[in-house]
């Protein structure tokens, strides 16, 4: 059966994921269905699951509504608490885009249950549960923990197609009766346990009806119990021919009826408000109706025998087990994960794409594309990347005073080599030198974002006494303008789609600059402003902005550019041969005075 | 974890403590006078003079979860203290049985004021939760004799899930009730609704003038809701009806440790002349053994009823033996031949191996009592981890001279009942 079915958990159960994925690995799925698991407190972007012996990655969405809009999932599979799922079920039903929602969770309200069973019937959704341990549709997929253990799964022959629809309430006896099936039947067509509350979402007659309309079904068993009057919903069904196919059944319970005091079974369903809600006036009502019932649960093996119209071949599953714990063993915890590049194979890949198809002039790439690919995983469009390009010339150097340039020269000098004189110079860059890009970026968008005026962010960061980053420079001022700054502003104009950010930042200027002429946007504010307005234009969100920011980019380009300059002066100091530089004792201020005693 | 029936001095009081939220803008109001009386505890008895009403007629009847009392010559009506005292001294000093073959001694009762009143001023009210809807049934004509005459006086009212108040008022007014009684009923629908009712029923109940007099009450709550109710619950006791066994102190312990588990663990004891005593796991499968043993070999067999199961820790699980086995070797002073019965059906995620561990705990630190009679260990389990779980319990068993017959989930449910007579 081809499947366009995909699952989205919410909250994670790593066992029963864990079993899901080996059930699918199991039935020779090359991917998995599940494309996602939802986790409003989590901070991982992903987590790790085995597909046979590989370690695979299952993203984690925070929130429901933006998992079901990227993955299009038509299963959902709940394994929040009691307590908590009312809250995500109705999420999840409101959305309209789940056909099925399975509740694990045991101890849910009753009052819960009836609030989802109202809405899931305006939605037409199949919400199975709660108490459920979820349903199973052999060689398609499993939902929950359904079925156990692998071992368990290949002897009751869940792993093959069969002809049987089983429901049942309680889950252990699911088990139980899918392996009676597999012993003496073909196995499950299909499987769901309900659960055993009071008010399970969807009931008997639902699953049956759908088992009547699934022409893989050849017969039906229902294992139902005490409390409640939902087998008689199928009984009437039975009689009034909606029902068609064979349907075995047997309601377990009837012992409470020889217990005088009454007793509450493990389920919270399982006990009779009335007569007819007794096991025994259930099983009566159904023979009646023409359903077959055994006189006992010991009866139901010969039932199954007559009609499942074939047993299925004796399948070895010796070397199934075999090929598990051998794939098994083989799994092995990594340690890192790339999603970038790829050594493995015929060719090294960058983001997927072969090395060779990049790297030649008449490939169309530049360098710039090879770096938002390494670093953001797509090739920018030609503006985007060329103004990526006009920073990187623009801020490759800085003559030779400055601090990254002075430390690379005066390590090369001490003798030492181009890497270390690099590194020595680099590690310059920091809040003060270079980095303040990065500064910059964060205040500027996060006065924007709060839909500060500039008048009133200028005023904000005066009353804290804080410096704003990218405002200010040494030697340049509003009537004396930095040319690098506005050939930026030039090529922003002319390129960008929207600039609203830098436009911003100008009229920052314009306050800063009535104070002080010599506060003008700088290159670091001018980058930093008009970095956001090209993530914006290329459609980042401003969740993912913040996130490039806090991850170091911005001030990514100035390393990568800078390091070009500082190489240079390296070179150059190679180059003349310079000696050991000490500098003249007379060039500092002597203030010494011994310690007091 | 399910609906479980209240006392009616408990429901009354938890209506009076909510009546303002649900009536303050009504002129209905509610005096809960109510007091109640465990017998037990005689510092807890009442003086005419502590409240008012208390020196007036009272009405007195038990409040231990059975219904039907008028009928079984249960209720005191229009005596003084002195005289409803000691009537609850009579009550509570012999063995009384219910018509429907329930006896025990009492030992809870209720004291309120008595209410004189015309006949046709008893209505009748209850709400059931159905699946769909909450069921509503309002007589006008109220009383002990509503059932014989249900088809003819009660009006069934169908409340969908989300319904809105003013239907309910509109339905009422169309059946011919009075204003009063459309915001009794409204105000009463959403409060049961509020606090996780599932059943609720005044028979009967009296508006007069503006005053709402609940006569009778009986209530039940679904206590899976418990965790949103904690303040406004506080105080209710679950409590067995009455006739029932008392808790021993074994199936209280199981009780809190249940209340405060993952897991769920059940036990109840059913006959202390039962001589299998079962650690049976799952909902389902425990029923289904139970109805296995009452059809195959005899109810009469079962000392207890008991579940553990949703992955119980190794250390819930030895707490639980502990406390099957206190009670098989408590009940068994001439030490007759006993059974521990391991069985559930095929565990989905429960580990097997895990479990056992906490049985084997368990009967280790209880060998040497557990040998003083013929016990028969009979285990049947299929899961996660069966097969070193029976091999762990089979080597225990072997190491400490115990009688053991273990089964793999091959071996059916009901062929595992079927060899039990030969240990007995």
């Amino acid at each position: 059966m081809m499947s366009s079915k995909t699952i989205l958990c919410y909250n994670s159960n790593p066992n029963a994921v864990q079993g899901m994925l080996d059930y699918e690995w199991l039935t020779h799925k090359t991917k998995t269905l599940i494309c996602g698991i939802i986790n409003p407190n989590s901070k991982e972007l992903f987590e790790k699951y085995y597909f046979g012996n590989k370690e695979i990655l299952i993203p984690v969405f925070t929130d429901l509504i933006v998992a079901s809009q990227k993955t299009n999932a038509t299963i959902l599979i709940n394994f929040a608490s009691s307590r908590s799922v009312l809250a995500s079920t109705l999420e999840a039903l409101k959305l309209g885009s789940f056909e099925t929602i399975t509740i694990l969770a045991e101890g849910v309200p009753e009052n819960h249950s009836r609030t989802l069973i109202s809405l899931a019937k305006q939605t037409k959704t199949v919400i199975v549960g709660p108490a459920s341990i979820g349903m199973i549709v052999p060689e398609e997929f499993k939902s929950g923990s359904i079925g156990g253990t692998i071992q368990n799964i290949l002897d009751s022959k869940l792993h093959v197609l069969g002809s049987a629809g089983l429901v049942s309430r309680s889950g252990g006896m699911f088990n139980e009766l899918a392996t009676l099936i597999g012993k003496h039947g073909d196995g499950l067509a299909i499987g769901v346990s309900i659960g055993g509350d009071r008010f399970p979402c969807s009931t008997f007659i639902e699953h049956v009806m759908s088992f009547q309309k699934n022409p893989q079904v050849k017969y039906i068993v229902l294992l139902g119990e005490v409390g409640g009057v939902e087998e008689y919903e199928v009984l009437e069904a039975v009689k009034h021919g909606s029902i068609t196919k064979p349907v075995i059944a047997y309601c377990i319970g009837s012992s409470a009826e020889s217990q005088k005091q009454g007793v509450q079974f493990g389920h919270a369903g399982a006990s009779a408000n009335s007569e007819m809600e007794t096991a025994t006036a259930k099983n009566l009502a159904m023979k009646q109706a023409g359903i077959h019932v055994p006189d006992s649960m010991a009866g139901l093996s010969e039932l199954i025998v007559q009609f499942s119209d074939k047993r299925k071949e004796q399948q070895d599953i010796t070397k199934l087990l075999n090929d598990y714990s051998t794939m098994t063993a083989e799994r092995k915890e990594t340690h890192f994960v790339t999603t970038i590049s790829d050594d493995r194979g015929e060719e090294a890949s960058y983001a997927g794409h072969p090395i060779s198809t990049l790297a030649l002039p008449d490939s169309g790439f530049s360098f710039v594309d090879i770096l938002t690919l390494l670093w953001f995983k797509k090739v920018y469009p030609k503006w985007a990347s060329q103004f990526i390009e006009t920073i990187l010339k623009t801020v490759a150097d800085h003559g030779p005073s400055v601090s990254g340039a002075i430390v690379s020269k005066i390590t090369a000098r001490a003798g030492k080599d181009a890497v270390s004189s690099l590194i020595a110079g680099l590690s310059t860059i920091g809040p003060r030198f270079g980095g303040a890009i990065d500064g910059s970026a964060k205040q500027f968008k996060n006065a924007f974002d709060r839909g500060l005026t500039p008048s009133q962010f200028v005023e904000e960061y005066k009353q804290k006494n804080e410096l704003l980053l990218g405002i200010g420079h040494k030697v340049k001022s509003i009537h004396n303008l930095d040319k690098r700054v506005a050939q930026l502003y030039e090529l922003i104009t002319k390129t960008f789609p929207s600039h609203s950010h830098v436009d911003y930042a100008l009229e920052v200027q314009t306050i800063t600059t009535s104070k002080k002429p010599t506060l003008i946007l700088n290159v670091d504010g001018m980058i930093a402003n008009a970095m956001i307005d090209l993530w914006s234009a290329l459609g980042y969100s401003s969740t993912e902005i913040d996130e490039l920011i806090e991850m170091g980019v911005l001030n990514g380009f100035f390393i990568v550019a800078r390091s070009v300059g500082l190489l240079g002066h390296i070179y150059d100091e190679k180059r003349l041969k310079s000696g050991l530089y000490r500098h003249p004792s007379d060039d500092i201020l002597f203030k010494t005075e011994s310690s007091a005693e | 974890m399910s609906q479980k029936p209240i006392r009616e001095y408990d429901a009354k009081k938890l209506l009076s403590t909510q009546w303002k939220k649900y009536f303050g803008d009504t002129e209905l109001e509610f005096n809960f006078k109510s007091h109640l009386i465990k017998t037990a505890d005689h510092a807890n008895y009442p003086t005419a003079n502590a409240q008012d009403w208390l020196s007036k007629k009272l009405v007195t009847k038990p409040d231990e979860l059975f219904g039907k009392r008028g009928k079984n010559g249960l209720v005191l009506v229009n005596k003084n203290l002195t005289e409803s005292l000691e009537w609850i001294k009579e009550k509570s000093a012999t063995t009384t049985a219910l018509q429907s073959g329930v006896s025990g001694v009492l030992n809870t009762f209720v004291i309120e004021p008595f209410l004189a009143h015309k006949p046709e001023d008893e209505y009748y009210l209850s709400f059931t939760t159905k699946r769909e809807y909450t069921e509503l049934n309002i007589s006008k004509s109220g009383g002990i004799d509503i059932e014989q005459h249900w088809e003819e006086k009660v009006d069934t009212i169908k409340i969908e899930v989300g319904e809105k108040l003013e239907w309910i008022k509109d339905t009422l007014k169309d059946l011919g009730y009075d204003a009063s009684h459309h915001n009794f009923v409204a105000g009463m629908y959403q409060l049961f609704c509020d606090q996780d009712f599932a059943y609720l029923e005044f028979n009967p109940y009296c508006i007069i003038g503006n005053e709402v007099f609940l006569l009778d009450c009986v209530a039940k709550l679904d206590d899976t809701s418990q965790f949103f109710h904690g303040s406004d619950w506080k105080g209710i006791d679950f409590v067995s009806p009455f006739g029932s066994l008392a808790l021993t102190p074994q199936e209280a312990l199981i009780e809190q440790l249940d209340s405060r588990s993952g897991a769920s663990l059940k036990l109840r004891m059913l006959n202390t002349q039962g001589d299998i005593y079962p650690l049976f796991s799952g909902g389902g499968a425990s029923i289904a053994m139970m109805d296995l043993i009452t059809s195959q070999i005899g109810s009469k067999h079962l000392a207890l009823y008991g579940e553990y199961s949703g992955n119980p820790t190794t250390d819930e699980t030895t707490q639980y033996t502990q406390a099957v086995i206190d009670l098989m070797i408590q009940n068994n002073k001439d030490l007759k031949p006993r059974i521990l019965l391991i069985v559930g059906a095929i565990a989905n995620f429960t580990d097997i191996y895990k479990t056992f561990l906490g049985i084997i705990e368990a009967l280790k630190s209880n060998i040497k009592s557990l040998k003083t009679f013929p016990l028969t260990v009979v285990v049947r389990r299929g899961g996660p981890n069966a097969a070193k779980a029976l091999k762990a319990m089979e080597d225990t068993c072997q190491q400490l001279g115990l009688a053991h017959y273990s089964y793999t989930h091959d071996t059916e449910l009901h062929q595992v009942v079927q060899t039990l007579p030969n240990y007995l």
